[in-house]
């Protein structure tokens, strides 16, 4: 299995001429340290984005589910300890919440135990739990795009689906 | 045991501290001999608390909670008074609640019967649950407890021996104590615990409440019913959380069901969701879990908690007072049907206004807002204690009530295009009456995706986004003006006037402009 980081969640399309908001989904690129990233298109990815957006020292009340999932797992004396990203398609080229899922690995009094997860929510419990996202090699290797420079997000919009383009 | 001797009441046999601990060691003649001793003082103190006919019950309502409770009195030697405090107690609530017939020693039919000779909802209710812990009990502490509270067989003749006997009933009533706290702690008498009522979801439904509505209008309601109490408690689903149900209304959100789902996976239960109180600023419910290590408790969100209770089937339980101040009569509540799309349904959509319009009232309050923490009350019981007119160039936000609840702003919002990298001005005359609480006025600078943290006063103040200027309550017509800075990235500049506390700010003569 490999760590990947997961470098952004970033609502689409974004902000309306004139102002105003919209979202339609989120593009979410994973990468590993190896120059390589994994785009995926995931449209129920809110609570994600609000938990890459959120600054590291900040303490916030107003939490989110995941989150709050994160507490009541350690007042039950349970810890994520990662979350793995296996494929529900073998063959399949590209992740997405049809190809695949979470499988969120649970430690506490109970054992270990997995828990299987929309990708959506399992990688925003892994932000929450500050815990590890991993894919297997050969998947990677299979749906994985080599990247150059530090841009993570550019080189990637055009996985962002046409009716989700416009504000 | 001080036996022959005589304690401060001047009871004469063994000192009430010694019986306590007799009984709770299991030995049922000591509570029997509490019971004799100070029945007429619990009488005494019963009767001013209902009418004739509730002395009886408050009495043996109040014996019975102190023998479930006998194991939590901290100083066994004043039991007397604390028998007094739970007299007073159970009167109390009787008074608050429909008389009803209250269990006392697990009767013999447990079917108990009301003045009228028939069982009420709540008698059956109690005596159901009653049944309950008794048929969980072990088979040997089963037929204890049957024997000896039923029919009223000796604690000796209960059990092969005596001290058989007292170890079946000591460890039965634990057992008993053990079950109620965790399946109905309502039943469970505890002096610094307020009584909770357990509360079904009844359904959440799309509605937009007629009225007044919050800055952050919601879209549906969250309906719990107190089905023996009569009565329903209105949720309102204010901000996200209008969203995050009407998805998937009726049932827990997929984010919930993937909590208890890990919960569960975790060897935790959720034994309960505790809404303690409600109101501006205090929208908390208490998560009870049983965890493998104990009983745990984890405080949330109001609405977390309920998605939580949803998802995990939980008991949900309300404070008696917070259903007395804010429950309904069932089927009082309103207009169920569900409305057409209105506009404010479509504010969500609508981009923000590029400029400042109507800074002097001509228009009235368009293009301008209320709202504030007291809005953020998901039972509408302060959604009215702010409000805010204009006429003759001027605008005044108000207090509507003596003892308002969190604070209020009357403020415009606008897109922050024209303005970044520049310095804003927001000035005018205010005017704020004297003995009117803290008011003044405000420029906040948001991003475009800010999520808005906890919306109280003192969080408000501390936000960094908000740029506040104070004006003194000294009835007098003063310019004021406060400018900020607008960074490249802020999507969005609101403007106005803020009032925490009774009284009014009025203001006139606005300008919005850039000062650099």
């Amino acid at each position: 299995m490999t760590t990947l980081r997961i470098a952004h969640a970033e609502p689409r399309p974004g902000p309306r001429p004139g102002g105003g908001f919209c979202t339609r989904g989120y593009l979410v690129v994973l990468a590993d340290d190896g120059g390589r990233a994994v785009p995926l298109w995931l449209p129920g990815a809110g609570f994600l984005a609000t938990l890459l957006e959120r600054p590291a020292a900040e303490v916030s009340t107003d939490v989110v589910p995941p989150e709050l999932a994160v507490r009541l797992l350690d007042a039950a004396g349970a810890q994520v300890t990662g979350v793995d990203i296996d494929l529900t398609a073998a063959a399949a080229d590209k992740l997405d919440p049809e190809t695949a899922v979470a499988r969120i690995r649970l430690a506490g009094p109970a054992g270990t135990r997995a828990v299987t997860a929309d990708l959506s929510l399992g990688l925003a419990l892994a932000v929450a739990a500050g815990a590890p996202v991993r894919l297997d090699g050969a998947v990677l290797d299979r749906v994985a795009v080599p990247v150059t420079g530090n841009d993570l997000l550019t080189p990637f919009e055009d996985r962002v689906p046409p009716q989700a383009r416009r504000p | 045991m001080n036996a022959g001797g005589s304690d401060e009441a001047g009871f004469s046999g063994p000192a009430d501290g010694d019986l306590v601990r007799l009984a709770r060691d299991g030995d049922p003649a000591a509570f029997r001999l509490l019971v004799e001793r100070h029945q007429p003082m619990v009488r005494a103190r019963a009767r001013p608390l209902g009418d004739p006919g509730d002395v009886d019950d408050i009495v043996q309502e109040a014996f019975l909670q102190a023998f479930l409770a006998l194991d939590r009195l901290r100083d066994p030697d004043k039991f007397a008074g604390w028998l007094a405090g739970i007299v007073f107690n159970v009167g109390r609530r009787l008074r608050r609640r429909a008389p009803v017939t209250l269990v006392a020693d697990w009767p013999e039919a447990l079917h108990p019967a009301a003045a009228d000779g028939q069982p009420s909802a709540e008698d059956l209710d109690r005596a159901d649950a009653v049944r309950a812990a008794v048929a969980a009990l072990p088979a040997g502490q089963r037929r204890a407890v049957a024997l000896h509270y039923y029919a009223d067989r000796p604690a000796g003749q209960v059990a092969a021996t005596a001290g058989a006997a007292r170890a079946s009933l000591h460890k039965a009533r634990r057992r008993l104590r053990s079950y109620l706290t965790e399946h109905r702690p309502d039943l469970v008498p505890d002096a610094g615990r307020t009584a909770m009522t357990t509360v079904r979801l009844a359904r959440i439904e799309r509605r937009i409440p007629p009225g007044p509505v919050p800055d952050r209008f919601p879209t549906h309601v969250m309906v719990l019913a107190d089905d023996a109490g009569g009565r329903e408690l209105p949720i309102w689903l204010l901000g996200r959380d209008s969203h995050r149900f009407a998805k998937e209304a009726g049932s827990a959100p997929a984010a919930d069901q993937l909590t208890a789902r890990l919960l569960a996976a975790a060897g935790t239960r959720v034994s309960a969701v505790e809404v303690g109180e409600l109101g501006p600023e205090v929208t908390v419910a208490r998560v009870e879990l049983a965890t493998p290590g104990g009983p745990g408790q984890v405080t949330t969100r109001l609405i977390d908690g309920l998605a939580l209770a949803i998802a995990a089937g939980a008991p949900i339980r309300v404070a008696g007072p917070v259903l007395h101040r804010l429950g309904v009569p069932a089927g009082t509540d309103g207009d169920r049907s569900v409305p057409e799309q209105t506009a404010r349904d479509l504010r969500l959509d609508q981009p923000v206004a590029g400029a400042p319009a109507n800074l002097a009232f001509a228009d009235g309050l368009g293009q301008w807002a209320v709202g504030g923490s007291f809005t953020e009350n998901p039972v509408r019981s302060h959604w009215q204690d702010y409000t805010a007119r204009a006429g003759d160039g001027a605008a005044v936000l108000t207090a509507a009530v003596p003892e308002p609840a969190g604070f209020a702003w009357l403020a415009q919002e606008i897109g922050a295009d024209r303005y970044r990298g520049a310095v804003v001005s927001f000035r005018g005359r205010f005017r704020v009456g004297a003995g009117a609480g803290q008011a003044g006025l405000f420029v906040r600078v948001t991003g475009a995706r800010d999520v808005r943290g906890p919306f109280t006063a003192a969080a408000a103040e501390a936000d960094p986004r908000n740029h506040l200027v104070p004006v003194e309550s000294d009835g007098d017509w003063a310019a004021h003006e406060v400018t900020v800075p607008i960074p490249d990235q802020a999507a969005r500049i609101a403007f106005g006037v803020f009032l925490a506390g009774p009284g009014r700010i009025e203001l006139r003569d606005l300008a919005f402009t850039r000062a650099g």
